[in-house]
């Protein structure tokens, strides 16, 4: 009886963390547009910065929220709560940025020194609904510049999890010779693992967005895993073809167990972890080849075609002018 | 009746035709953006690749709905392809090839290349009268493969193995207006080729280059890609019993060969036979300028039901072609 | 170039003359045919005024025209160059362009012929003969000496014209080769490189650039002649105003006159003429026979058989001759107004049109006699052929054919330019008319 209960409580709370606007929370690249003209860019994946004392980089991030990248609402302070940020450097080591609310909107921003790629995590545990959430946004990246060289590149590509300071993480496997200027592109097949408190989450529902609002649904097998599938975005107005764009994807899971305790004077009955990882890709090469193929083929043979008549006509002319 | 008859005869068929062509262009090229979908199996090359257009070609439903197999084709709903092709045949008849010359988005496209390269006094090309009886046979050729086609992908011919999906819409592909008329509303996605297979890059290439020919070709010979057209054969099939004629009435011709002369996709037989009473022949697109340029009362005539509404006229010639009598004729050209 | 070096050749052998116009007998010989033309053309234009009453106001420019050669003054270039002309084949258009003045020669006079018979056989065409005298003894109606003569290989005797009689023409002949069907691709394209070809000996000759301006010009104004031309023509496609021996001095006015000119007096006669017909001021009545004349061109004055006829009773409301409606009637129409289209309008229009029997085959022509004969509600057909013509004199049974079948009656008449058989003719013309008007009357019971 009591058990039953239970499941209909589950239920029901499940529902109503889902409408009760309990938003996906994510790390982005993109300012919003009022202030998209001040932001200076670093590296070779552009990432926005802005540079502090001593001409000190720091990195930012936007906490954005929503469930499709291309329109999600950029985060404000009342949207987090009881919010804590760890920043990892590319060897491991932990790094102090700060949550501010600045001229650039509601920011993280940290210092970057070194080369390679930097683990970012938004987490946050608190009780809401007779639940305990923990929220986890999380975002990897990478700040390469060619000047600093290449070498280890395998080994400072390869992802690092640091479970005793997040509980959740979801891991992007590395591509066979992954280094570390390579991007994603449609086209590529992805497999993430998803570990809660080190453990692999069996059965877990995961799911994966494109900027262009493109989602897949799956649910990790025995190991933790999950692979999709990248498809084509539509990518075919003329702005969205200069080089260098990015869009972001996202994965997002979501997890219950029923397990009670009490946190802060706070009775809670379940347990709910939801994590984002938010990445970015880039328009297939392929796609980009398509178009520099077509537009060679076509200049080419109009080329061809025009000095072809041109020499065409002007050989009869000569030719009548040595009869007449 | 007479003063209206007379006004008609005398008239500049060739300026109404141009303001026409830049409505019906205006219309099709960007009838969507203000919600205009005028109709879906209309004889001229309204391309539905243009997201904005204002009306679809009828090969494309015709290759799509060919896209079945047999038994679903002689079912129920074959009849859908039927009500198509009668859509089709009711617009056809009303205008016959004038659809080609007056509305058509691709040859008024065409028209604009020539009256460009008219500004800039390059010289226009006339295929030999040997080379144009090979070159005819390509447009017949263009409109078996886009029936064949979507029928081998979906059935079995003789026990061979379907043809793959690659190659569908086996015209839409190689056609030059796919790649050419998103670009007037901005977008290039068709200006690429498809490497994700063999079929898909050979038909992708070979749109590339037709639309290359479509513009070194348009420039240097008029109305260029009319003479392969498979819409303009299908349309020829019919052409005998649609309501708008062009009549040749042989004995008052005099043989001066001044409607040859101007004829853009260059028809000789408007000249040189004046035996036939029906002169529209399948690279016609009845723009109307040879019964402009005839001299003769009677000769040449555009009769709708049998009602006469333009006839070729010594008056009207004379009004178009001659010095006008209140302007000097003055050395510089027009 | 070959023609360069024949032109710069002749030019430099302009003087002193050539061998046989420095002897005696050559100046007599210009001073007894120029008295005869003269009396001639006073004879022709006498029956041709005087014999009919009522002659339109307008008529008595083209009479003082014709009169040239008994005595008027000759007509005036306005220090034009002069290219001569052999026939109605060659592009005037492109000689109008070039700032010249076009004159066709075809000789009409019977004194010329006389000169032309001492030089060639005695069967040969007597307008050939007649041309080559009027070459010789160097009577044109204009005030300067053409610079060449173009000569278009049309009949034969036409075409062998220039080549044996260098040494009796002091002008160089340049050879306009007319291809001899016209029906054909090949026959097209070879006559439009020849009329191309035209265009430059042309600019080189008169040494004025033939420009895109120029030659729209030109070809606009041409077309206004024939536009007054063809109002003409229509005007005779009722009942007669205007007599045929009037029409025929008309077209042969064209031949020399200045083009301006020539428009605006057939204008003037036009407006004249169609206030007769406003005043239903006619000429004949309808028991007159309507006759149609084809064949070998009556010119100026040989009008023997048009004023025969008229005399007779007849009236002349068309002809199908090169002399007149086949001159001016058919239009060029030019596509893109540049030089690469307009040349080879006019190369077109000067070839599938023609009706001349030199082509082969000629179906055109039967239609066109066919297609006039009913339009001007024709009675009957007189077909001319000179003595010596062999193209015409062979049709003349293939049409007669044709114009049976069609029910109309067609009367052949074999003549040259000498009156003796004023009589024999004058008879034959006589039964003929006669024989029209009892039909005529016998049709309108």
């Amino acid at each position: 009886m009591k058990k039953i209960i239970q499941l209909i409580a589950f239920f029901s709370i499940a529902l109503a963390i889902s409408v009760s606007g309990n938003e996906r929370i994510w790390l982005s690249n993109s300012p919003p547009s009022k202030v998209a003209d001040k932001i200076k860019k670093a590296g070779m994946r552009r990432l926005p910065v802005v540079y502090g004392k001593k001409r000190q980089m720091n990195i930012i991030q936007w906490i954005r929220s929503g469930e499709l990248p291309q329109n999600s609402k950029y985060a404000e302070p009342n949207d987090l709560f009881n919010v804590q940020l760890f920043v990892f450097d590319p060897d491991g080591e932990s790094v102090t940025g700060k949550i501010e609310e600045s001229e650039l909107g509601f920011i993280v921003s940290f210092p970057a020194d070194k080369d390679g790629f930097y683990s970012i995590y938004l987490v946050e545990k608190f009780v809401r609904n007779d639940t305990l959430n923990f929220r986890v946004a999380k975002a990897e990246r990478m700040n390469h510049s060619c000047r600093t060289g290449h070498d280890k590149a395998l080994i400072r590509v390869q992802p690092k999890t640091y479970p005793q300071q997040i509980p959740i993480e979801i891991v992007r496997e590395r591509f066979t010779g992954e280094n570390l200027h390579t991007v994603m592109q449609p086209g590529d097949k992805v497999t993430f693992k998803t570990l809660i408190n080190g453990v692999e989450l069996k059965s877990g529902n995961i799911q994966m967005v494109t900027h262009k609002g493109w989602k897949n649904s799956k649910t990790t097998d025995s190991k933790g895993e999950v692979s999709f599938q990248f498809i084509q975005d539509d990518n075919t107005k003329l702005k969205e073809l200069r080089s260098r764009i990015t869009f972001n994807y996202l994965i997002h899971f979501t997890h219950t167990v029923a397990e009670s305790g009490i946190v802060n004077d706070e009775h809670y009955s379940f347990i709910n972890y939801s994590s984002t990882f938010s990445d970015t890709y880039r328009p297939s090469q392929m796609l980009y080849s398509s178009f520099v193929w077509a537009l060679f083929v076509l200049l080419g043979s109009v080329l061809l075609l025009t000095i072809g008549i041109y020499y065409y006509r002007r050989r009869r002319r000569v030719e009548y002018r040595e009869v007449a | 009746m007479n003063k209206i008859k007379t006004y008609l005869n005398n008239a500049d068929v060739s300026r109404f035709r141009f303001w026409v062509q830049i409505f019906t262009f205006v219309l099709f090229v960007y009838g969507g953006y203000w919600g205009i979908t005028i109709a879906q199996n209309l004889p001229i090359f309204a391309c539905p690749y243009d997201h904005a257009t204002g009306g679809t070609c009828f090969l494309i439903s015709l290759q799509h709905q060919l896209h079945t197999t047999w038994d679903t084709l002689f079912s129920v709903r074959g009849f859908a392809l039927l009500t198509a092709f009668g859509t089709f045949l009711l617009f056809f008849f009303f205008l016959n090839k004038a659809w080609c010359g007056f509305i058509c988005p691709v040859g008024t496209l065409q028209d604009w290349i020539t009256k460009f390269r008219k500004s800039i006094g390059v010289r226009f090309s006339r295929y030999e009268e040997t080379t144009f009886k090979y070159l005819k046979v390509i447009k017949y050729l263009f409109l078996i493969w886009l029936l064949i086609v979507p029928l081998a992908i979906a059935n079995s011919f003789f026990g061979l193995p379907h043809m793959s999906h690659d190659w569908f819409p086996p015209f839409c592909t190689i056609c030059p207006a796919r790649v050419i008329m998103p670009l007037f509303t901005g977008d290039v996605s068709q200006l690429a080729i498809d490497f994700s297979s063999t079929p898909a890059l050979i038909m992708t290439t070979l749109g590339i280059l037709a639309a290359a020919l479509f513009i070194v070709g348009s420039f240097v010979k008029k109305r260029f890609f009319c003479l392969f057209c498979p819409m303009s054969a299908l349309q020829f099939l019919f052409s005998k019993i649609a309501f708008l004629r062009l009549n040749k009435y042989g004995d008052k011709c005099t043989k001066c060969g001044n409607c040859y002369r101007v004829c853009d996709v260059g028809i000789k037989e408007i000249a040189d036979d004046v035996i036939s009473k029906n002169i529209v022949k399948d690279d016609c697109m009845m723009c109307f300028k040879c019964v402009e340029a005839c001299p003769e009362d009677g000769c040449l005539e555009v009769a709708m039901f049998k009602i006469p509404i333009l006839t070729a006229s010594e008056n009207g010639f004379f009004k178009r072609y001659g010095a006008d009598e209140q302007k000097e004729i003055t050395d510089d050209p027009k | 170039m070959d023609f360069l070096k024949d032109t710069e050749l002749m030019s430099k052998r302009r003087l002193p003359m050539i061998q046989s116009k420095t002897t005696d007998r050559y100046q007599r010989m210009k001073k007894t045919s120029s008295i005869h033309l003269a009396m001639e053309t006073k004879k022709s234009l006498k029956e041709i005024v005087e014999d009919f009453p009522n002659n339109p106001e307008s008529m008595d420019y083209f009479y003082k025209l014709a009169s040239v050669f008994a005595g008027e003054e000759k007509i005036n270039t306005n220090g034009k160059k002069v290219i001569a002309t052999t026939c109605v084949q060659v592009p005037t258009e492109l000689i109008l362009a070039a700032d010249a003045h076009p004159l066709r020669l075809c000789g009409g006079a019977y004194a010329t012929d006389q000169i032309g018979s001492e030089y060639l056989p005695a069967k040969t065409c007597p307008l050939v003969k007649s041309t080559l005298g009027l070459m010789h003894l160097d009577l044109y109606q204009v005030d300067e000496k053409p610079l060449a003569v173009v000569n278009p290989t049309t009949c034969d005797q036409k075409r062998k014209l220039g080549e044996v009689s260098t040494d009796l023409v002091d002008i160089p002949y340049y050879t306009l080769e007319l291809p001899p069907t016209k029906d054909s691709e090949e026959a097209r394209i070879y006559w439009q490189k020849v009329v191309k070809k035209f265009s430059k000996y042309i600019e080189h000759i008169t040494g004025n650039k033939i420009t895109r301006g120029k030659l729209k010009k030109s070809i606009k104004s041409v077309l206004e002649a024939q536009r007054e031309y063809r109002k003409f023509y229509n005007l005779r496609k009722g009942k007669p105003v205007i007599w045929g021996k009037d029409a025929i001095l008309i077209t042969n006015a064209y031949f020399y006159d200045n083009i301006e000119r020539w428009i605006s007096n057939v204008k003037q006669l036009n407006a004249e003429l169609e206030e007769k017909v406003e005043a239903e001021n006619y000429i004949a009545n309808n028991r007159s026979p309507r006759i149609l004349l084809t064949g070998s061109p009556s010119i100026f004055p040989n009008l023997k058989i048009p004023i025969l006829t008229e005399t007779l009773g007849g009236v002349i409301v068309a002809e199908e001759f090169c002399s007149t409606s086949r001159m001016l009637y058919d239009t060029v129409a030019v596509d893109e107004w540049y030089i690469y289209d307009m040349i080879p309008a006019l190369a077109d229009r000067y070839l599938k049109p023609c009706t001349c029997p030199n082509f082969t085959p000629n179906k055109d022509r039967e239609r066109r006699l066919l297609e006039m004969i009913k339009e001007f509600s024709i009675d009957g057909v007189i077909y001319q052929s000179f003595a010596g013509c062999q193209l015409f004199d062979m049709e003349s049974r293939k049409i007669g054919k044709v114009l049976e079948k069609n029910g109309t009656a067609m009367l052949s008449i074999e003549t040259d330019y000498s009156p003796e058989d004023h009589g024999q003719i004058s008879t034959r013309l006589e039964a003929f008319v006669e024989s029209l008007k009892t039909r005529k009357h016998i049709e309108r019971k």
